[in-house]
């Protein structure tokens, strides 16, 4: 089943009415339950093709338990080491001899989403800072629960569990409506938008190959590696947007995944904003146990600082990595990890040679926020290149293209993107100012409506038009 | 340990990681209120505070604090020794 679609939404009407019966945690747990295995059905219904994403449920489950009673280091170290080499088996990634993988098709669909929460149960279990015994039900709710089961984001344990069924959010006419305007500038994003940016596209790498002047194949490469972050972002953030507001009618209050990404003044504030859900996760789960580890094995005030550099490039490159299972992935993650890194030790350096107040007040001066929104825009875009194309189109566009017009479009994408983000930040907070308070405040409870009608009304007319199945998410194979 | 010695106990923590005398540890101190307060310095500081109380944090624990209060009563209950569940609760 289709996130954005209307079969998507008569599940969530009808499991929001059943919820709607009772309040007692076992009934909502059992309305879960079934809705989420019923979900999971609509992608097969064929017992071979469910199995390995049954094992992996299974052998996740079992492995909770099991470090939940054996607290032993070791045994805990083999289990998370088991769990992981499964995972990666079962998707199939490049380092894997082809003879040694499963025969035949099955489902992989949110099996990234669904190993992340079985691994943090795991470590949470080790741990002991669960809130409480993890049943069958409550695991199987919390690991495939349908909302977030295709798309995310990645919800914390302890927040499911808080509105499964202990203290589920808050729902009344004003949470709805706002719900419902999320659902509606989702559609619009994913059914109207995306399809258009992901053409236009398309049509550029296309184009490639009949583009008569030098400054043709300028222009075609700046949209080429500029139009991918805004597509990604659109098509991404619009799925999150529709099962944001759909599980808060189910009275679930799912974490944002993305806080207007493109405003960053770094490639480090970037990841505070994009996949939000994942960051945290990478953060809580690899990146602070790894850093503590190490600075408690090298307890220096002037080593640690370095320390942080090195955990973060290995965070991000895992965090490439596990985008796909091909080498371009591996050239992707260190990419990452790079900018990521190379970000931290600038700041690290520029701090120790001025000071961190001139460092700030450095920072806060127009035309260096602006380079700054540029280069995180570029270097995004150009990690990205590694992200949809592969190595054959890669090289093919390099070789159309030429060097000199790749470098210029670099040039040019990191200063229109600059001042065209810092200029769109600017009116966005202006914005937000404005209608916040006073006449404007009211004046916008008039026009939300409206907007949201247009573009409800935008999004049904080009369905109808089209006639053509919702994209589906870019993030589908993960 | 009573929260008023845990908090005199933090505020000698947070001035010694953030580099700043004029820091006093109370409930509603947030990241946000305090310069230089990242995710990095605050792994320093949740080390130095391992060791100051001589209590472990699990990586849930370490990023869901959304301020000193959290980190305070977390450490109290640690002090206490108090599970997070007991074995009994079934779900």
């Amino acid at each position: 089943m289709n996130v954005p679609s209307l079969e998507f939404l008569g599940l969530v009407i009808v499991v929001a009415a059943l919820l709607a019966i009772s309040e007692r945690p076992r009934w909502r747990a059992t309305v879960f339950l079934i809705a989420n295995l019923g979900f999971v059905l609509t992608f097969s219904h064929e017992p071979t093709q469910l199995a390995p994403f049954a094992l992996l449920l299974a052998g996740g489950y079992v492995a909770m338990r099991c470090v939940q009673t054996q607290k032993n280091p070791a045994l805990f170290t083999l289990i998370v080491g088991l769990l992981i080499v499964a995972f990666c088996w079962l998707k199939r990634y490049a380092f894997f001899p082809p003879a040694t993988l499963l025969p035949g098709l099955y489902m992989t669909v949110g099996m990234s989403y669904v190993f992340f929460r079985i691994l943090s149960l795991v470590v949470d279990s080790y741990q002991g800072s669960l809130p409480d015994r993890v049943g069958a039900v409550r695991f199987l709710n919390y690991t495939l629960n349908f909302t977030s089961f295709v798309s995310g984001p990645i919800q914390f344990y302890r927040d499911y569990r808080r509105d499964e069924s202990e203290r589920p959010a808050r729902l009344d006419l004003t949470v709805a409506a706002r719900a419902l305007e999320r659902i509606v500038i989702g559609f619009f994003k994913v059914l109207v938008v995306s399809p258009v940016l992901g053409y236009a596209h398309q049509r550029c790498i296309v184009a490639v190959s009949s583009l008569p002047s030098p400054s043709a194949r300028v222009l075609d490469a700046t949209l080429i590696l500029a139009l991918f972050p805004v597509l990604l972002y659109v098509n991404f953030s619009g799925y999150t947007d529709v099962v944001i507001g759909a599980a808060r009618f189910l009275r679930l209050d799912l974490p944002e995944n993305f806080d207007r990404p493109f405003s960053s003044k770094s490639y480090l504030e970037f990841w505070s904003r994009w996949h939000m859900s994942l960051s945290n996760w990478f953060k809580t789960y690899v990146y602070s146990p790894l850093l503590l580890a190490l600075m408690r094995r090298l307890p220096s005030r002037s080593i640690e600082p370095f320390l942080g550099v090195v955990v973060y490039f290995g965070t991000f490159f895992l965090v490439g990595l596990w985008h796909g299972q091909t080498m371009m992935f591996v050239l992707l993650g260190l990419l990452m990890g790079l900018g990521i890194s190379g970000n931290k030790l600038f700041q690290i350096e520029m701090i120790r040679r001025m000071g961190r107040i001139p460092y700030r007040t450095l920072c806060s001066i127009p035309l260096y926020e602006t380079l700054s929104r540029g280069l995180t825009f570029l270097w995004l875009s150009f990690t990205l290149v590694f992200f949809w194309a592969t190595w054959p189109q890669l090289t093919g566009l390099v070789a159309k293209l030429g060097v000199g017009a790749i470098a210029t479009a670099m040039v040019l994408t990191l200063v229109v993107a600059g001042v065209v983000l810092s200029a769109f930040t600017a009116l966005v907070d202006r914005y937000i100012a404005a209608f916040k308070e006073g006449a404007m405040a009211r004046l916008a409870d008039f026009m939300r409506p409206a907007w949201y009608t247009t573009l409800a009304v935008i999004t049904t007319s080009v369905v109808v038009m089209l006639d053509a199945p919702a994209p589906h998410i870019i993030y589908r194979g993960f | 340990m009573s929260l008023d010695d845990i908090y005199q106990q933090l505020s000698g923590i947070l001035r010694d990681v953030f580099d700043d005398d004029s820091l006093v540890a109370g409930p509603d101190l947030t990241a946000r209120q305090v310069d230089g307060w990242d995710s990095f310095s605050h792994l320093r500081l949740m080390l130095s505070v391992e060791r100051s109380f001589g209590v472990d944090f699990a990586a849930s624990e370490i990023s869901s604090l959304k301020n000193v209060g959290e980190l305070a009563s977390l450490i109290q209950s640690k002090l206490l020794g108090e599970r997070a569940f007991s074995p009994s609760e079934e779900s």
